[in-house]
């Protein structure tokens, strides 16, 4: 579902979307405001997806209210509607979704629901085919894994997953998959894959949501339910970790299950690999932050261990979870991950733990 | 970082424009086409994640151009181009993602690629 709120000076303004936006069936209205100053209050404590702004209002007007509202959520999906053509140059400034017109139609409103669905990956329905990216790389459809039978129509599927909705060209699908082969020959290898791929699928009673258009492929994100993706399509609030987005970051980290395509040595995949490894330590980094700050140190040990099995020898995570075990004078396990932590250290890369993390230990 | 195109009748500003595109540390290539016959077999190969397309201009079917590349690349990202802000209002019925006004400046096409990057449809940009 859409999560939405409506601000509008006009109750039957207000009233008339919420309708339009209630019979559509996917939008969850989750606030409805004639004063913009109380819709700001509400969006500090609350998250959406999709924000509904009336452009003309006396106070704040619907243009300064998108700043603010993007200030409060970066990745919400503003969407204005109002009486007037003339800010719409403006409202593409500000990135808004869409702009619509009073009165409103009930299929213009529709395509504008479809662009937040893509745009902000949001699952309306639940996808039949589960894809997990972290970790090994899984198909399961119903309650069974499916099974290629060849390996590279699984390293087929994982490539257009990875593009997330993009068209590939065959070419560049050949190249990243069959460079070693030439002209025709790779040809056929992909004809062959992509039967096999989607035969798999199909014995499991599932689709391949794969699209094809004058000589590109592209996987349709909608039709998986893919962690990956899900975890692509969060974007962190400027007001980064606080009491009301805490949850939602660790429901995202907790999508990382393991290292992406774990076991794989597929070439295409390696930005990727790094990237998101990055991108979730980092968010493992401000959660446990978040925690100290607040005072919550058992917090902080229990998403350090969940982080130390993906990433064993990060000095910081090591840092913080030692750091949380002696804020809660626990000594001893203290002392048994730090000195676990120098063992590796040393082992692996002939390293100690640094100036800090010793000063931390005396 | 982002594959662009730029559709433009008018040879003066489709340079502008591409040399703006050049300018930004974001874009890897330009492609300057001004029809659209050779535009749509472009886009046809795929990789195009921005596509610069003019409106209003006469003559040249800048709405009809559009709405073939949706067709054609759904993940191809929009940005309409005119020297008036009557577009804009179509341009959100098309689905653009972005509109330009003639002539730009450095900083227009700079913000306009920042808010981009924000919204990108697929893989191009991580």
């Amino acid at each position: 579902m859409i999560r939405a709120i409506i601000v509008d000076d006009e109750q039957p303004s207000v009233e008339k979307m919420a309708k339009l936006l209630g019979d559509s069936g996917i939008v969850d209205v989750k606030g409805k405001f004639t004063n913009p100053a109380e819709a700001l209050e509400f969006l500090k404590k609350t998250r959406v997806d999709a924000v509904f702004l009336d452009i003309e209002m006396p106070g704040i007007d619907g243009l300064e209210m998108s700043n603010r509202v993007i200030d409060l959520q970066g990745g919400v999906a503003v969407v204005f509607v109002t009486a007037y053509h003339e800010y719409a140059v403006e409202a593409f400034r500000l990135n808004a979704l869409d702009y619509l017109l009073k009165p409103v139609s009930k299929d213009r409103l529709k395509e504008t629901l479809d662009r937040i669905v893509v745009e902000k990956n949001i699952r309306v329905h639940p996808a039949p085919m589960q894809v997990n990216c972290f970790g090994k790389f899984k198909v399961v459809v119903g309650a069974s894994e499916v099974r290629f039978r060849t390996v590279k129509a699984g390293e087929l599927l994982a490539f257009l997953v990875d593009r997330r909705g993009s068209a590939v060209s065959r070419s560049e699908i050949i190249d990243a998959l069959w460079g070693e082969y030439e002209g025709d020959r790779a040809v056929a290898h992909f004809n062959t894959t992509l039967y096999y791929l989607k035969k798999a699928l199909l014995q499991h009673g599932a689709e391949a949501p794969v699209e094809h258009a004058r000589g590109a492929y592209r996987l349709d994100p909608a039709g998986i339910d893919c962690d990956f993706h899900r975890f692509m399509s969060f974007i962190p609030a400027s007001t980064g970790v606080n009491e009301f987005s805490i949850q939602e970051y660790e429901e995202i980290v907790a999508l990382y299950g393991g290292e992406y395509l774990a076991g794989s040595d597929y070439q295409w995949a390696e930005r990727n690999r790094i990237m998101l490894r990055e991108k979730y330590i980092r968010m493992l980094i401000d959660i446990a932050d978040y925690y100290k700050s607040a005072g919550k140190h058992d917090k902080t040990v229990e998403i350090m261990k969940a982080g130390l099995k993906h990433e064993q020898l990060h000095g910081g995570i090591n840092f913080r979870l030692v750091e949380a075990l002696l804020l809660l004078n626990d000594r001893i396990s203290a002392a048994r991950y730090y000195d676990m932590y120098r063992r590796k250290l040393r082992n692996e890369f002939g390293l100690e733990p640094d100036a800090a993390f010793k000063r931390l230990m005396r | 970082m982002f594959n662009a195109a730029v559709v433009d009748p008018d040879t003066g500003s489709l340079e502008a424009t591409a040399g703006l595109l050049a300018r930004n540390p974001h874009v890897s290539s330009v492609a300057c086409f001004r029809g659209y016959s050779d535009f749509f077999k472009e886009i046809e190969k795929g990789g195009i994640h921005l596509a610069f397309i003019r409106v209003g201009s006469p003559g040249f079917h800048g709405l009809s151009v559009a709405r073939e590349t949706f067709a054609v690349s759904p993940a191809t990202m929009v940005v309409f181009m005119s020297d008036t802000g009557n577009y804009a209002v179509a341009a959100f019925e098309e689905g653009a993602c972005g509109y330009l006004i003639l002539p730009a400046e450095q900083k227009d096409l700079d913000e306009l690629v920042d808010n981009l990057k924000k919204r990108v449809k697929g893989a191009c940009w991580s």
